[in-house]
């Protein structure tokens, strides 16, 4: 009996780990999805708030091609956590104040990755143990 | 299920109910050159548009994102953090999520300084 025990809290052990680094895979690739969506919706003039955009997760920030290294954004330090965006000084001002169509590009961005990102999240608690 | 008409009237008391927020709290207004500090509130569509009237195309009625700007003179940028405070403890009593990062701009063209804030509805 305190040997099925023991198994059974060893497979759930296993189970919860195995989760967790699906769901750390997962982050991965929504902050993939996340700069592809976002460079799409990018107003482009000389290309260095496209080429900015960058994600973050697991203390680490990836980022394609940025015109300098300042452009990138900081690393986040929270588990499980995904961020996209860039550190463009002029990026506020695009997405709140332009007087054109390019207003709220980051918001639109959300709306379209917001639910990819769900249901990647969602594959991969349920994939479990491989 | 509320209708964005109820969801908008919930925002503007929450808003007006608070007492450190200013009582001039305005739906899509162009901020006046006199009036200082004040609230403009509007609704995102789910594209990330302006919304103008009733005619938001949105998944759900429920399903919204607004725009919550806080509008201070020059003269009286030190209360905006306390404003900013406020306007994000009554978002949240009333079930919304800030998104985005915090920033700040001066509008020169009518001499205010305005922070913009978004907010999204949890749990529809």
């Amino acid at each position: 009996m305190l040997n099925n025990a023991k198994l059974i809290q060893i497979n759930i052990t296993n189970y919860v780990l195995s989760v967790s680094k699906n769901i750390d895979e997962a982050l991965e690739e929504i902050g993939q999805r996340g700069v592809g969506i976002v460079k799409g919706n990018t107003p482009k003039d000389t290309g260095r708030l496209q080429n900015s955009m960058s994600y973050s997760t697991g203390n680490k920030v990836i980022s394609e091609s940025p015109f300098n290294e300042a452009d990138k954004i900081k690393p986040i330090n929270k588990d499980k956590t995904v961020i996209v965006g860039t550190n463009v000084i002029y990026g506020p001002h695009v997405e709140y104040m332009s007087k054109n169509a390019s207003k709220g590009f980051m918001l639109r961005s959300y709306k379209q990755w917001k639910p990819i990102a769900e249901f990647i999240i969602a594959k991969a608690a349920k994939r479990g143990k491989k | 299920m509320k209708t964005q008409n109820q969801l908008r009237a919930e925002i503007y008391n929450a808003l007006y109910a608070n007492s450190t927020l200013p009582n001039d709290i305005y739906w899509i207004a162009r901020p006046t050159v006199i009036n200082s500090p004040i609230i403009v509130y509007n609704v995102l569509d789910t594209t990330g548009a302006y919304v103008y009237g009733s005619g938001a195309i949105v998944r759900s009625s429920e399903d919204f994102t607004v725009q919550v700007d806080i509008y201070v003179s020059p003269e009286e940028v030190n209360l905006m953090d306390s404003y900013m405070e406020a306007v994000k403890t009554v978002m949240e009593t009333i079930n919304y999520r800030n998104l985005g990062s915090p920033v700040e701009f001066f509008e020169t063209d009518i001499n205010k300084v305005v922070r913009p804030t978004r907010w999204e509805r949890l749990n529809v």
